[in-house]
Parts: structure tokens; C-alpha cells; sequence
């Protein structure tokens, strides 16, 4: 049939109400060539997406206790240990939450006394994270990816450099723009040797979450960053 | 043949052979007629149009923002090309190909150095063209197809710009990028996916230099390419540059 067009007129548009033998084979041409651009998308991003095998996205192993007392000697005393291959703080629970009672002049209590070599395998999931032994936390700032830097010497706290966001030594958000707490590993036990599964990402507990150092950042004098 | 032949028969021979001829198909363009013909016969003049219009040459209207782009485009591919001759996308060797680049590769600090500043001056420039387009009004009908496409070669501009930061694998770069794909994490739909297929890992790595790199040297140079193709002919289409306002 003819219809008028805007810029050429009088011209021969698509058979309307019926299927010639030439439209059908027209659309399966296209739904054909469609579904085919799909597959090839798809198998590209498939062939594309990253399968990690080691380092950081795969199962890291730390060694036993005293391999890492024996690597970072204040391990014991409460400051976290700091693994680079994967970029994560190892925190011995127990001593770090010792440690930071010593320095807080009082404001925060612990009944753990100093040093703790060896603080167990309480690493069951089912356990709250602040009750387990040791925590695997990723030292990516949640903010906007920042390395944060060891825990601050003046507050206890990591402190991010770049944007000021603040977090208590098991990794509770306390100050700054960061959306939550940081983020953490997965820890395993097997036969003593500390696992840590950084295959999955655990997000951070909501800035809401106070369950150990409930210091707000002005009850602190001294900062490191801010 | 009108002109050139001359009285010489060598240059007589070589003007009608069958070389010459298959290369220059229309007579010297000298007429209104031959000088379309020149245009229309060349695969690279024909995205252009013919003629163009008195004000569209005055430099004060355009200020030649698009043209300088499409150049500064052109000077990026070449120096890259070059660059990419010194250059492995490894994490223990890029920072160390830089360095040699700079220090021991006969004008290779000339080189780096244009394809740097070229780089920043055609983000400038891309940006600058879009102010002066929308200025002009010349996103609208019958031009708004065209005004996307450009829209569209605005990002393949930042995308190049954002790979190419990363290859040099220094602490600025490094850092760029980790807080540059660590804002995808914050889109609303599939963004730890988008951050991690990016990343080609969880964090800046290895992955992440290949990646960008592939990106940077063959993905957005050939898809711009492409847009650039439509959008100059496009401005022919639409019946050559936008009037003044």
C-alpha cells in the first residue's frame, strides 16, 4: 500500500493485516540475528567474568597462632596483624579489646589481662563477631576504598586517612562519611591454622551496631586523622 | 584530461595510464562540478559535505572545538600506538616501563608527554564543543540524533581517559581507580557486580591492568571511531552546520 511520507512522498510502505512469505522470513531473520547478539553477549561477559584462584578472592591460609606471633610480636598484645597478600587487619579478638581498655584511660573495660598468644577457634559463624576469637578484617575503607591505615595509637581506633571515616579495633563504624562498619573475611580453624575465606565479602554492621568501645569520637582527645 | 598534460610525453604517458587514472577519477578540481566530484569520490571527503556555509567557516562560531578533538584523537592513536611498543600491561613491569619511556627511549618522554597532554586537552576540548553546540542551540531538530551520538563520544572520551589513568601503575593511579570503581559499589542495580566485572578481581590487581588496558587500546578507541564515523556524516545529513542563533 501507498503512504504519504514527510520528506519522499508517495512511497510503498509494509503490507498491513497479512503475512507474506517475504515479512515472515524478514522477522525470523531478525528475531534470529537477536537472539544470537544475546548468546554472544552473554558468553562474553561469562568469558570476561574474573574466576580468582589466589590472593585475595580465593582461601587464604595465615598459619597457627604462633606463626603469627612469631611474624608480628604485638599480635599478642592487642595490635592487629596486619597481612598484606590479601590486604586484611587479622585481629586477635581478646587482646585487642585488652588493649584498647589499657589505653582508653578507663572509658572502655575488659576483664582479659595481656598478653593473649593463642585466643582460640571461636570462629563459628554462628557466633556474634565481637564474641569470636579472631576477625579477618578487610582493610578497604567501605567509604570510597582506601587502604586504612594500622590501628591509631592515640584513640584505638582505625582512623582512614582520606576521608576521616573511624572504626573501633573489630571494625564498628564510630565517626565519618563511611555508609557502615568495615568489612570482614569469613575466618576457618583446621588443626590450629587460621583460614581466611576472602571469596566473599561480609559487609560491615550499620554505623548503628555498638556492641564494644562505645567511645563517641569526642570522648576521645587525641586523633590521628581529623 | 583539461589540464597538466602539457607538451610532455612522459608526464602525457603517466597521466593516462591506468594507475593514474584509477586514482584521480575526476579531472583537476577546478569547476564547482569537479571540486563536488573531488569530495564525493573520496571515502573520507564523502562524510563531509560539499558545500558549506559562509558563517560556518568563520572561526568565531565554532572556535574549531570538534575539529581539534577529532585531531587531538588522532595524535592520541599515533603516540599510543608508539608508546604501546615500550609497554607491558604487567604490574611488575609497568611502572618500570614507564620510567624507561621517560629516560631511555630515543624521544620517548616527547612522546608519553604529548599523549598526556593530548589527553587532557581533548577531555577539554570534547567538553568545550558540547558547550558551544548547546549554546548554539544545535541539539535541536533535526540535529537532536546527532546531539546523542555526541553525547555518547562525550563517555567514550571519559571512559579513555579513565583506563589510560590507570596504566602508568603509580600511587596516583593506583588510588584513582580503586576510589574511581569503589563509586560503583553505590549505583542502585548490580553494583558490586559492575565494581567487581571492572575490577576483574575485588581489588585493583593484575586483572585490573590487563583490563583497562585492552579497554584503553583497542575496545574504546575502535567503538569512538565508529561514532565519530556517524556523527560527521550526520552533520551532512542534517544539512551541514547549525545557523547562527
Amino acid at each position: 500500500m501507498t503512504q504519504q511520507h514527510a520528506s519522499y512522498g508517495a512511497v510503498h510502505g509494509p503490507p498491513t493485516g497479512e503475512i507474506t512469505r517475504r515479512s515472515f522470513m524478514r522477522r525470523v531473520l531478525g528475531v534470529g540475528v537477536g537472539l544470537l547478539s544475546l548468546e554472544f553477549l552473554g558468553g562474553t561477559l561469562a568469558f570476561l567474568w574474573p574466576n580468582l584462584t589466589e590472593g585475595l578472592g580465593s582461601q587464604i591460609t595465615l598459619g597457627s597462632a604462633d606463626d603469627i606471633n612469631n611474624q608480628a610480636p604485638e599480635w599478642q598484645n592487642g595490635l592487629p596483624f596486619v597481612y598484606n597478600q590479601a590486604n586484611l587487619f587479622f585481629v586477635n579478638v581478646p587482646a585487642a579489646k585488652a588493649r584498647v581498655a589499657e589505653n582508653s584511660g578507663g572509658q572502655v573495660t575488659s576483664d582479659v589481662s595481656l598478653p593473649v598468644p593463642d585466643p582460640g577457634a571461636d570462629v563459628d559463624p554462628d557466633i556474634a563477631p565481637e564474641d569470636r576469637s579472631v576477625m579477618a578484617l578487610w582493610r578497604k575503607c567501605p567509604h570510597l576504598g582506601c587502604q586504612v591505615p594500622q590501628l591509631c595509637d592515640r584513640s584505638e581506633w582505625f582512623e582512614c586517612l582520606c576521608h576521616g571515616s573511624k572504626y573501633t579495633v573489630i571494625g564498628e563504624k564510630r565517626d565519618g562519611p563511611a555508609p557502615r562498619g568495615m568489612d570482614r573475611f569469613e575466618v576457618l580453624v583446621e588443626n590450629g591454622v587460621y583460614i581466611v575465606d576472602t571469596r566473599q565479602v561480609i559487609s560491615g554492621p550499620p554505623p548503628t551496631v555498638m556492641t564494644f568501645d562505645k567511645r563517641t569520637a569526642s570522648d576521645i582527645t587525641e586523633h590521628c586523622v581529623g | 584530461m583539461s589540464n597538466g598534460n602539457g607538451g610532455n610525453p612522459v608526464v602525457r604517458w603517466v597521466k593516462e595510464s591506468a594507475a593514474w587514472r584509477s586514482l584521480f577519477r575526476q579531472p583537476y578540481p577546478s569547476t564547482s562540478r569537479t571540486r563536488a566530484l573531488a569530495v564525493m569520490n573520496n571515502v573520507f571527503l564523502h562524510l563531509h559535505p560539499v558545500r558549506v556555509k559562509r558563517h560556518a567557516v568563520r572561526y568565531t562560531y565554532t572556535f574549531c572545538l570538534g575539529g581539534i578533538s577529532f585531531f587531538l584523537f588522532l595524535v592520541l592513536t599515533v603516540t599510543g600506538l608508539y608508546l604501546m611498543f615500550f609497554y607491558v600491561p604487567s604490574i611488575s613491569r609497568a611502572y618500570q616501563d614507564i620510567q624507561a619511556i621517560e629516560a631511555s627511549v630515543a624521544f620517548g618522554s616527547l612522546v608519553r608527554n604529548m599523549h598526556r597532554w593530548a589527553a587532557h586537552l581533548m577531555v577539554l576540548t570534547v567538553f568545550l564543543h558540547m558547550i558551544r553546540v548547546f549554546y548554539h542551540g544545535a541539539y535541536k531538530p533535526p540535529r537532536e540524533f546527532n546531539w546523542v551520538v555526541g553525547v555518547l563520544l562525550l563517555f567514550f572520551t571519559l571512559a579513555l581517559s579513565f583506563t589510560g589513568y590507570l596504566l602508568p601503575w603509580d600511587q596516583i593511579a593506583f588510588w584513582a581507580i580503586t576510589v574511581g570503581t569503589q563509586m560503583a559499589t553505590y549505583a542502585p542495580l548490580l553494583s558490586n557486580e559492575s565494581a567487581f566485572f571492572m575490577l576483574g578481581g575485588i581489588e585493583v590487581g593484575q586483572g585490573t591492568l590487563l583490563r583497562f588496558y585492552v579497554a584503553h587500546v583497542i575496545f574504546f578507541p575502535l567503538i569512538a571511531a565508529i561514532f565519530m564515523i556517524v556523527h560527521f556524516w550526520r552533520i551532512r545529513k542534517d544539512g551541514g552546520i547549525s545557523g547562527p542563533v
